[in-house]
């Protein structure tokens, strides 16, 4: 009987030690080498820590659901893993998206919370997530709980845009940093900002994927665990 | 219809419920399975419904693998669960009936009546099925199966909580299902009833086919004393009680009142 | 042809078992009624008649009361192996959703139908639009609903404490639904028409197209085993 692995592996070290700078310095050029915003000052700078984690929040979120079909098809637990991972960093990214939303919305706004359209769907989409980590919760059995959550991930995944929609229509007011003029993306920032919204963006990608890449790794150490437990009480019983 | 299974396996969080099984039953025979609790007879049965997924092998009708015949194969197959798939609220007629329309039978009504005649619960037709005795539920879970002249039986314990004079019309009854040509599949944890019924036995411990016989070369007790010498080593206090006599009429409704893999659909 | 057959089975069976139990009409339809009571006690007085309230009363009432049946849906269905027994029938398994889904609308229709009147009589309004475009716009939300909701409900009925959690999993995908419905209410009321909202109209028809043909991937899954 083998010891479950704990150890990273070398893909994992390498993740991590490109992610950790990477994150201290997108952080310092966020908070110390963009220039201020003309009119909001230096509370803009947010920003990017907003958008580099609604960025990621989604992007888990695709990979939720990614897992999931591909769990409902080929029924391989470590999609699954994949899956929950996903999920967990999905709402740890949503979570920090409402928080600088609404820090945001305080300082520009006046008010802690807006119903804004991108807001309302970020939070509609840790409802669900939420809702997604119940279903995992209250499922017994590995099988079951990879196909209910994988059914649920999935479905959740296809109503978002519609929420997306329908948040929009029925309030909209966000600054609408990217605009499409004539069929070219031009965008209403100044180059450095630019710059540091996609060094944020890079970074905490990186950390996304350090994290993901740990989180499947305990994932299935667990499982093991989990599994050599119920080996041992098979054995002791009979 | 030939049924035919081809190294079937089934396994869920790293339990295996199926390990490879291969057998074949041909039209008209009759196949016992027996086996301690948990032994995998009932996850096998509904594999055999198409319930639940293989994780390897195949299950065949006449050839075809079951994947391959689509929707029209459930309306050749006939089953009896722990379960009873009857709904407590509804009279025994509105259950039959739901069932006759649901299989898309011509004639539901004459069907259901004749059915309900001779499963006798003419008495009780209006009645819901939830007031009903233990015995005649039975009967009427039975009935269901049996309503649309199916040819395939799978019958989880057909002989839980049916007195003598009913269990020999049951016996009578898949005889004549058999002489239609029919393939019969029974399930029992008390086998002695079943026995006489069947062309082969097989014994399941743990998912695997531990024994595959010829009935008709076996007597009962060397049978008996063959099945217990297989479980011995395995759950030696499980063996005893099946075969101890005085546990006949507990047995049944003991492996009725345990939850099928995973408890539930 | 035996689809169809076996989708007014179910349907059938499902309205004979209403009628002896009374689960998903008679329970929710009370309970509409007794969440009209609360909202009136909960809101000041003098603010019953303006605009908007009757329709904010009107559907948090016919979502939460709904929840109540739809989650049964097929809770029911898992007792007694009962599930197994619609599972055998010789049709495509997309036909058992189709026909608990078209029977949930039913019920959900028919709650809507009886304590409907009640809200426009305790709020003093009128229709305000004729008869045929209030079905339209009541049977868009109820069929996005009950679609939605006989999903969930098959996947509630397979885990610990399914019915409670049930509520939970299912507001969240219902936000589309909740704001055409409450939209496209105000405008029958205000305008008399849908124009004024007709994109919550296409919304509507969508999350439908959506909730009724995504089972047709899916379901086989959700009901495996």
């Amino acid at each position: 009987m083998t010891l479950p692995m704990t150890r990273p592996s070398r893909a994992q070290t390498l993740l991590l030690s490109l992610a950790a700078p990477a994150v201290v310095f997108a952080l310092y050029m966020a908070l110390i080498w963009a220039p201020d915003e003309r009119t909001l000052g230096t509370v803009q700078r947010i920003f990017y820590i907003h958008v580099g984690s609604a960025w990621n929040a989604y992007l888990s979120f695709l990979i939720v659901f990614l897992a999931s079909v591909g769990y409902l098809l080929r029924r391989q637990a470590s999609l699954d893993a994949v899956a929950v991972s996903a999920a967990e960093i999905g709402i740890l990214f949503t979570t920090l998206t409402l928080a600088s939303g609404s820090f945001w919305a305080r300082a520009v706004w006046n008010v802690w919370w807006t119903w804004d359209p991108r807001l309302t769907t970020t939070l509609i989409m840790w409802f669900m997530y939420v809702a997604y980590l119940l279903v995992r919760a209250a499922a017994e059995g590995e099988e079951r709980r990879g196909r209910l959550a994988g059914v649920f991930g999935v479905i959740a995944f296809a109503t978002v845009p519609l929420v997306h929609f329908s948040a929009t229509w029925w309030r909209g007011m966000h600054p609408n940093i990217i605009q499409t003029q004539g069929g070219t993306i031009r965008m209403n920032m100044d180059p450095d900002m630019i710059v540091t919204m996609v060094v944020a963006v890079v970074a905490t990608t990186l950390l996304n994927a350090a994290l993901l890449s740990h989180r499947v790794s305990l994932e299935h150490v667990s499982r093991r665990v989990a599994a050599l437990r119920e080996r041992v009480r098979l054995e002791v019983e009979s | 219809m030939r049924i035919e299974l081809r190294s079937a396996t089934r396994r869920v969080d790293g339990r295996r419920l199926l390990d490879a099984i291969t057998l074949a039953i041909d039209p008209g025979q009759a196949l016992l399975i027996c086996g301690p609790n948990g032994a995998g007879k009932s996850t096998l049965l509904k594999a055999l419904a198409g319930l639940v997924p293989l994780t390897g092998g195949e299950v065949l009708y006449d050839g075809k693998p079951a994947s391959k015949w689509g929707p029209a194969l459930r309306r050749r197959i006939g089953a009896l669960f722990h379960e009873s798939l009857l709904y407590d609220e509804l009279s025994v007629v509105d259950n039959l009936l739901f069932a006759a329309r649901l299989f898309g039978l011509p004639q539901p009504q004459g069907r259901v009546r004749a059915m309900i005649d001779a499963a006798g619960l003419r008495l009780v037709a209006r009645e819901p099925a939830g007031r009903l005795s233990r015995g005649m539920k039975q009967r009427l879970a039975l009935a269901r199966a049996l309503l649309h002249d199916p040819d395939v039986l799978l019958l989880d314990e057909p002989f839980a909580g049916l007195d003598a004079r009913w269990a020999a019309w049951l016996a009578d009854r898949l005889a004549a299902e058999r002489r239609r040509g029919a393939s019969v599949v029974v399930v029992a944890h008390e086998w002695r009833l079943a026995w006489p019924l069947a062309d082969r036995a097989a014994v399941l411990v743990r998912g695997r086919l531990e024994r595959l016989l010829d009935a008709a070369a076996w007597d009962v007790d060397r049978f008996g004393a063959e099945y217990r010498q297989l479980l011995m080593p395995a759950g030696s206090v499980e063996a005893g009680a099946a075969l101890s006599h005085a546990e006949v009429a507990g047995a049944a409704s003991m492996g009725a009142a345990l939850p099928g893999e995973g408890g539930g659909p | 042809m035996s689809v169809l057959r076996a989708v007014a089975a179910i349907i059938w069976k499902d309205l004979r078992l209403e009628w002896r139990t009374g689960e998903a009409i008679l329970t929710p339809a009370l309970l509409a009624l007794l969440l009209l009571l609360v909202i009136v006690f909960a809101l000041p007085p003098g603010v019953a008649r303006q605009e908007g309230v009757l329709t904010a009363s009107l559907w948090t009432a016919l979502f939460f009361a709904g929840t109540v049946g739809l989650a049964r849906t097929f809770a029911r269905e898992r007792a007694e192996g009962r599930l197994w027994g619609l599972l055998l029938a010789p049709v495509d398994r997309s036909a058992v959703f189709l026909a608990k889904g078209l029977a949930a609308f039913l019920f959900l229709a028919v709650v809507a139908l009886v304590t409907m009147p009640a809200f426009f009589g305790v709020f003093g309004q009128s229709l305000g639009a004729p008869l045929w475009r209030w079905g339209v716009v009541v049977g868009l939300v109820l069929l996005a609903y009950a679609a939605a909701g006989t999903l969930l409900s098959a996947v509630a009925a397979q885990l610990r404490a399914g019915e409670v959690l049930y509520p939970v999993l299912l507001f969240p995908l219902l936000v589309p639904v909740i704001l055409a419905a409450v939209h496209l209410t105000d405008a029958l009321l205000t305008t008399g028409g849908w124009e004024r909202e007709g994109v919550w109209m296409h919304m509507l028809i969508l999350y439908n197209i959506l909730f009724w043909g995504v089972p047709y991937l899916i379901f086989e899954y959700v009901v495996e085993v």
